[in-house]
């Protein structure tokens, strides 16, 4: 995929939560869980449903990184 | 605490100008030049007389117009750090320090002013004349001269303009120490963002003699009241009319063409502003299905490196600027001329107050 987003993850989604403008969208990466906040409109032009294999991309400058 | 309340004409300007600054406190004065910030300072240190005003500084008035106190700028006790330092060019190092100590008997003050050059890592320089310093060294010998005053406020102009981006960093250190040693009120003017978020605790932002926003860096670059404050901090800021869908969302034709979506409120004449780290870059003119509901189609105007990642300039109708790495840069070959589309969330899209 050509994009400037570093982190490209493949995922399916696991469940898509709608409000009123705004979706939240879990996925699963290989037994990791990751949440996107996206559009309502974007999550139903893409037909995001359980199921769906996806990518779930990510800037460089969004990750934080932790240690235990 | 030092207290200002400054109001007069200065040309064609109306300075009208608040506030207040707690001990040990750093308070950033940002705008850009002909705002009046520079003007601020001036009054503060008495060097520029308000039409009305009073300062104040812990239990002292400097300056009251209402009745009569005037205090003369040698008599306010200001440590003020000009933009080119200010150093006399006929003295050595040690003696521009000891200049500020002459209430130490003389016997004591080479040994006072190379104690103070010695704490901002320039002692061995005590003999050498400015003229023969860096940048970086005349601006230690300027900060250990501030600080042999034993200022109860201090007043910095600039304090890092005059100096090339290598030696940036090591001066905001010895910056800080000053502050750290000093623990005293500071006012810090400057039109660079990044410079008054490295240095100051609160940034108060100033647009044609008036203060037009207060808070933390953090919270000005989250939420900018206007388009003016938004590209102050850096902000990638477009211009358009708004209409709030009946989904929520509100979509904005921009000035420069497209339209942009944004899940903030917002009616009529406004502006958009996006980080330019919330952007992200496609070559080519198609675009891959993303939930990102933001596209603009462009051209890669120019490619800079700011710390270790890089501003690309894209010509989209209007000008947008994305954060991008080295490695994006290399492997999609993002280089002037080439097409791009960039893309940001919705959710990334905030609403300011449009702009005159």
């Amino acid at each position: 995929m050509k994009l400037s987003t570093r982190n490209q993850i493949k995922a399916t989604v696991t469940s898509v939560s709608q409000g009123e403008a705004i979706a939240n969208v879990e996925m699963d990466a290989g037994g990791q869980r990751l949440v996107a906040s996206i559009t309502v409109e974007a999550a139903r032009e893409l037909g995001l449903e359980a199921g769906r294999e996806v990518t779930a991309l990510i800037k460089a400058s969004d990750v934080m990184v932790a240690v235990e | 605490m030092l207290r200002a309340e400054l109001t007069g004409t200065l040309g064609e300007l109306e300075l009208d100008t608040r506030l207040d600054v707690p001990d040990a406190r750093c308070l950033a004065l940002l705008g850009p030049s002909g705002a009046g910030k520079s003007s601020v300072l001036r009054m503060i240190a008495g060097l520029v007389r308000p039409r009305r005003g009073r300062v104040e500084c812990g239990n002292h008035v400097w300056l009251d117009t209402d009745t009569g106190v005037e205090l003369a700028p040698e008599r306010r006790r200001c440590g003020y750090v000009f933009q080119d330092y200010a150093l006399f060019g006929h003295m050595s190092a040690w003696r521009n320090v000891a200049y500020a100590q002459r209430r130490l008997p003389r016997a004591r003050r080479h040994r006072a002013a190379v104690e103070l050059l010695d704490r901002f890592g320039v002692g061995r320089l005590a003999d050498a004349r400015p003229a023969t310093l860096s940048g970086g060294e005349r601006q230690r010998v300027a900060l250990a001269r501030t600080l042999a005053s034993n200022p109860s406020a201090l007043l910095l102009d600039e304090p890092l303009s005059a100096l090339d981006v290598s030696t940036r960093a090591k001066a905001t250190r010895a910056l800080l120490e000053l502050l750290g040693d000093a623990a005293v009120p500071t006012v810090l003017v400057t039109h660079d963002f990044d410079e008054a978020a490295a240095i100051a605790d609160e940034v108060a932002v100033i647009e044609d003699g008036r203060i037009v926003q207060r808070g933390s860096a953090e919270e000005l670059s989250a939420r900018p009241v206007s388009a003016f404050v938004a590209d102050l901090t850096g902000a990638v800021v477009l211009g358009g009319v708004a209409v709030r869908r009946p989904d929520g969302l509100t979509e904005i034709a921009l000035e420069g063409g497209g339209t942009a979506l944004s899940t903030d409120a917002g009616e009529g004449r406004v502006a958009i502003s996006v980080h330019p780290w919330e952007i992200t870059l496609e070559p080519g003119a198609a675009t891959i299905d993303t939930s990102a509901r933001n596209h603009l189609r462009g051209r890669v105007s120019s490619v800079r490196p700011v710390g270790n990642r890089l501003r690309v300039a894209v010509e989209a109708g209007q000008p947008l600027v994305a954060e991008v790495t080295a490695d994006a840069r290399d492997q999609l070959g993002l280089e002037p001329g080439r097409k791009v589309v960039a893309s940001w969330k919705a959710t990334a899209t905030r609403i300011v107050a449009a702009g005159d």
